[in-house]
């Protein structure tokens, strides 16, 4: 069957392979200078994300199908083929300062580890960061994984002062999320960062703090001009 | 379960080199690793090695010269050049068929002459991609290279050892030796050598 990468066509054997089999079967029968990552091959590393037909997928978990588009993941700085720089977002995590601050002594119980269970699972792999759209007109946004990092730690019961997570999300940082759950779809743990950031705006109320954006009046004319 | 030679601290039998986990022997498991060890070593050796690496440098500074050991050049040719691809299918079989479950002298002596074509084969080689950045072609090839030093120590160690214990079973030599010594293979300027813990 035909697929295309990077607008490249390639004819690869039909039998039931991943995206990741079809790239090394690209590599070592008809272009060996075709660059990939991946490392685990199981699902559980997140260093295979890319897009296919426009929907960020892990190679080694989908299915190729006839006709199939493959491309590296948007909004990351391309490097080569299907490689994308993913150093700085991990800088992004260092301004969220995400590791215990003040440990208490607590026993973790089901019920608690219940509450941060689905936000640990997160790999890094990028998927939510391709996947958001804020990320096209604001360049410094925190970002979905970096605000479910924020979640895992505020919602552990071991964290005695969470003041510090709440003030290092306001700026750049939850109120900036459009909510459009594109990041939700995109994972591939099946984490919902919009429900993580929608938790967050919660908590950060609690903590005294409020949406920036002004509220809709009629002096900006509700925040749109149908008239333009 | 064989792996880098290390102390209780972790360390190396090369200044400064530390090694943890499957690719180091710290020698927890003797000769068969029991299965969910692996997961308990790495996180205990683990912490230690942290730990040890921090009071290290503590003591000796750090101080790394970055040196260009290949000379890769002699690698780059333009034009058609076949990848090792298949050599790799072809070690993989080898390895597994003759230095498997079940080993005996004449499959080992059988795999020692296959592994020396496969080097001839893959000295030969060439990689017409010279682009120094992200080449994942050059990488995963001399990689390959690691792969067929490691083979060739596996095959060493396990033509050596005359016995039958924990994992390594030869069907020539079904029983244990009395002893149970460990086998240490050094690689130096004149090659690979494989001796038992006692023997000098």
């Amino acid at each position: 069957m035909r697929v295309f990468v990077q607008g490249v066509e390639y004819q690869i054997p039909d039998n039931n392979m991943t995206v990741l089999n079809a790239l090394i079967y690209i590599r070592e029968n008809i272009n060996p200078t075709l660059a990939f990552g991946y490392n685990c091959k199981s699902g559980v590393c997140g260093s295979c994300a890319l897009r296919v037909n426009n929907q960020e997928r892990l190679s080694c978990e989908y299915k190729i199908e006839d006709g199939d588009k493959i491309e590296p993941l948007g909004r990351h700085h391309h490097v080569k083929d299907l490689l994308v720089d993913k150093k700085p977002l991990r800088q992004i995590l260092q301004k969220v300062h995400t590791w215990l601050h003040v440990r208490s002594e607590k026993v973790m119980d089901e019920s608690s580890i219940e509450l941060i269970e689905k936000q640990s699972d997160c790999v890094l792999c990028s998927s939510c960061f391709s996947a958001c759209p804020v990320l096209d007109v604001k360049f410094d946004f925190l970002g979905p994984f970096a605000l479910t990092r924020a979640y895992r730690y505020v919602a552990d019961v071991r964290e005695e002062d969470k003041s510090d997570f709440i003030e290092d999300i306001q700026m750049n940082g939850i109120w900036d999320c459009t909510l459009c759950g594109e990041c939700a779809i995109a994972c591939p743990a099946g984490i919902n960062p919009k429900a993580d950031i929608l938790a967050l705006r919660t908590k950060s109320m609690q903590y005294g703090y409020f949406d920036p954006t002004p509220p809709p009046s009629f002096d900006d004319e509700f925040g749109f001009n149908p008239n333009f | 379960m064989g792996g880098i030679d290390v102390d209780e601290n972790l360390h190396s039998s090369i200044q400064g080199l530390f090694a943890v986990g499957e690719c180091s022997n710290v020698k927890v498991h003797g000769a068969n690793r029991m299965g969910g060890n692996s997961l308990l070593e790495i996180v205990h050796f683990g912490r230690r090695v942290g730990k040890s690496i921090s009071q290290y440098i503590q003591e000796k500074p750090l101080h790394v010269k970055q040196q260009e050991s290949t000379n890769l050049s002699s690698l780059f040719c333009q034009g058609e050049c076949e990848p090792f691809f298949t050599l790799r299918k072809t070690l993989g079989k080898e390895m597994f068929d003759k230095a498997g479950i079940f080993r005996d002298e004449e499959g080992l002596c059988e795999l020692e002459k296959s592994l020396e074509v496969i080097e001839k084969t893959y000295s030969s080689l060439t990689i017409s991609d010279d682009n120094m950045s992200h080449n994942m072609w050059l990488v995963e090839h001399l990689k390959f290279g690691n792969s067929l030093l490691l083979a060739k120590a596996v095959v060493k160690s396990a033509l050596h050892r005359k016995e039958s214990r924990g994992a390594h079973y030869r069907s020539d030599f079904v029983g244990r030796n009395e002893k149970a010594l460990h086998s240490y293979v050094c690689l130096d300027e004149k090659g690979l050598h494989v001796s038992f813990g006692d023997e000098s």
